[in-house]
């Protein structure tokens, strides 16, 4: 059966060739309905650009080759006509950045209404009706009162919130959270969290979640794709991913995080250098440099994504935890 | 404990708004003993980054004193603030906006020892050398500027500039927050080396529970411009009996999801209070699941629970668990006469 969202060999490039840097290298992902799909990695990995591809929203100097299919549509090749049907409608976007995202001239529940009367074709009324039930819905107390109020005159937590009321607005099929929660408080956070999880226990809406924080992925994802330089390295359930990282680079994000209740001060896992900038093809593993399990081979070619157990893909040739000569 | 670098009394600083006036910190007593990290913890407006400022008098306390070494500098002339600037030093949050983008890194890190007047060219260059080796950067970046450089390369130019002075006390502002976290990792660690080998103590101001765990000595929790709990990590971190730090603690996510799933979530509802008009009594209490009428009327004394004086007066500062809470208070008494029956 067909995935409600399917990414494949999805390349995003800036600038010409042979000099382009290769922001997103072959992504292959899909999403069904239902289900939550984390993409995880630090600054710079490419999971932002890839999520802005899925909305048609890359700068118009990246270049996207490959495919993206919606629902049936190829988003990469559909006409801006088509888009802007599918765009705020059947796929919505949350924005790490609440305090930007929101128009400042305009009332919130407005900028709710202008989303519903662009798509559903509703009379002004029931658009402000729906904008204060929607506020009720994310858990804005008295949003009569502010459906009236305008973006500097709310929270941080409460302006996040109106993005999600926003984006569910025409109840899309597929959402885009791209880093919701990470300007804001952990009580907030954990509000947001709360909508989320409750939004994924009611019905079939597929999620795309960006997040660098570790902490959200286990809270919320089915699944999880580690980005790096570009390119996925790591893919699993998320249970696999925690239980059992087999990329170096997801080991070391995981002991680079600091734990709590941990009683001894632990040794965090820096992981030295930083991340590279690709160009034209590596022909080597992009994370060799900074690996203290890297040999002779990984900088000899690139590793593709492999299948090590049960959908538990890797792409390194000596994934921790799996014996040498395991994988040929 | 030896007598503390820093210690606050009744410190409070108040802005004048449109509107009002925000109390943005409201009677704060604390205590960096030497040679100890606290960590003052609390969310976006609880006025931790007004406390770090205050103490190194980027911001004019309104009331109160703050004492370095035994010293109040609250209202020294420029003139002799001097000798205490030498001693505090302050690392920022944001290693992009805070390191002069004309200036190579080594003028950077100069900077300060030609502003106090250390050595001369040459001596201060070898410190300058030194320091770079220390935080870990190689000597080439010396004549960079900090454009040409990642992040956590400028957290480390950060660093190296306040610690080049041997300051006694160091105030660190959420110094890790705006960094990935594999860098993050790296920062903390070298912040831990560095403590050990030169002593110093360190007010580490963060919203992140987890760093503070990993970090900090003891830990101060902030609501609304007061402290709420103060104590050793693990009796704030652990067994923090505060509602509000209880919270805290319930909302930070486990990167486990076999932990994280099967938690108890009690969310905090609602938003902070409108800080020009803050509540009369507890300054939780629109939000706390325990509130009875008492916190509504009145305001809780931060008060000790330090095994065997429950319940006294928070006046003694230093290694006591502190809180401030009604319903703590209740309950402590309650086990209290529980035991001696």
């Amino acid at each position: 059966m067909e995935k409600l969202l399917e990414i494949e060999d999805l390349c995003i490039n800036f600038g010409s060739q042979p000099d382009a840097v290769r922001a997103v290298r072959n992504l292959n992902l899909s999403v069904d309905a239902g289900e939550v799909v984390a993409l995880v990695g630090e600054s710079g990995c490419g999971k932002s650009m890839s999520a802005l591809a899925v909305m048609k929203l890359t700068p118009p100097a990246a270049i996207a080759t490959g495919s993206i299919r919606f629902n049936g549509t190829e988003i990469l090749s559909a006409p801006d006509s088509v888009i802007r049907k599918i765009r705020g409608r059947e796929i919505s976007m949350v924005f790490q950045e609440p305090m930007t995202s929101l128009n400042p001239a305009f009332t919130v529940g407005d900028q709710i209404a202008e989303t519903l009367r662009l798509h559903l074709k509703i009379s002004k009324q029931e658009a402000a009706k729906r904008a204060v039930e929607l506020l009720s819905r994310v858990r804005i107390a008295s949003p009569e009162k502010r459906a009236r109020a305008y973006p500097h005159q709310l929270s941080g937590g409460m302006r996040q919130r109106v993005m999600i009321a926003i984006a569910l607005s025409c109840n899309p099929k597929f959402l885009i959270l791209d880093e919701p929660t990470t300007a804001l408080d952990v009580t907030t956070q954990a509000q947001v969290l709360e909508i989320v999880r409750e939004l994924e226990g009611e019905g079939d809406t597929g999620v795309l979640l960006i997040t660098h924080d570790l902490g959200v992925v286990a809270d919320l994802a089915d699944r999880v794709v580690v980005m790096y330089a570009g390119s996925p390295v790591e893919t699993s359930d998320v249970g696999g991913i925690f239980s059992q990282p087999m990329h170096p680079y997801t080991n070391g994000l995981l002991g680079a995080v600091p734990r709590r209740s941990d009683g001894i001060r632990r040794r965090l896992n820096d992981i030295p250098g930083t991340v590279p900038v690709i160009k034209s093809n590596p022909g080597r593993c992009a994370f060799a440099d900074r690996c203290s399990y890297a040999a002779d081979d990984c900088a000899a070619k690139e590793p593709e994504l492999f299948d090590i157990q049960g959908g538990h893909r890797v792409a390194c040739f000596h994934p921790v935890g799996v014996e040498e000569g395991a994988i040929l | 404990m030896s007598s503390p670098i820093l210690q606050l009394e009744g410190l409070k600083v108040s802005f004048s708004v449109p509107g009002g006036t925000v109390n943005a910190v409201r009677d704060v007593n604390l205590e960096v003993g030497k040679g100890e990290i606290l960590g003052l913890v609390g969310e976006t407006g609880s006025g931790k980054t007004t406390v770090g400022k205050a103490v190194v008098r980027l911001i004019e306390p309104t009331s109160g004193k703050v004492l370095i070494d035994g010293v109040d500098i609250s209202h020294l002339s420029r003139g002799r603030m001097r000798p205490f600037r030498r001693k505090v030093q302050m690392v920022f949050q944001d290693p992009y906006s805070s390191l002069n983008p004309r200036m190579t890194v080594a003028k950077l890190i100069e900077h300060p020892l030609a502003i106090h007047g250390v050595a001369n060219r040459l001596e201060r260059r070898a410190k300058v050398e030194e320091i770079v080796d220390r935080v870990g950067l190689s000597r080439a970046v010396l004549h960079r500027y900090p454009g040409e450089m990642s992040g956590g390369q400028r957290q480390r130019v950060g660093l190296a500039r306040a610690l080049v002075l041997s300051p006694e006390l160091l105030v660190a502002d959420e110094p890790v927050s705006a960094l990935d976290v594999s860098v993050q990792a790296g920062i903390l660690n070298l912040l831990v080396d560095l403590q050990q080998e030169m002593g110093f103590s360190c007010l580490f101001i963060t919203h992140d529970l987890s760093v503070a765990e990993h970090l900090c000595d003891r830990v101060a929790v902030m609501y609304l411009g007061e402290i709420v709990e103060v104590g050793s990590r693990s009796d704030v971190l652990v067994s923090g009996l505060h509602p509000y730090t209880q919270s805290l603690l319930e909302a930070v996510p486990v990167p486990d999801p076999v932990v994280q799933r099967g938690r108890v979530r009690a969310t905090l509802p609602g938003d902070p209070p409108d800080p020009l008009n803050p509540p009369h009594g507890c300054a939780l209490s629109p939000r706390c699941p325990l509130v009875d009428s008492r916190c509504i009327d009145e305001h809780p004394a931060l008060l000790s629970y330090t095994s065997g004086q429950g319940g006294k007066v928070g006046s003694e500062i230093g290694l006591d668990h502190l809180i401030r809470c009604h319903r703590v208070a209740e309950r402590k008494a309650t086990s209290l006469v529980e035991n001696t029956l």
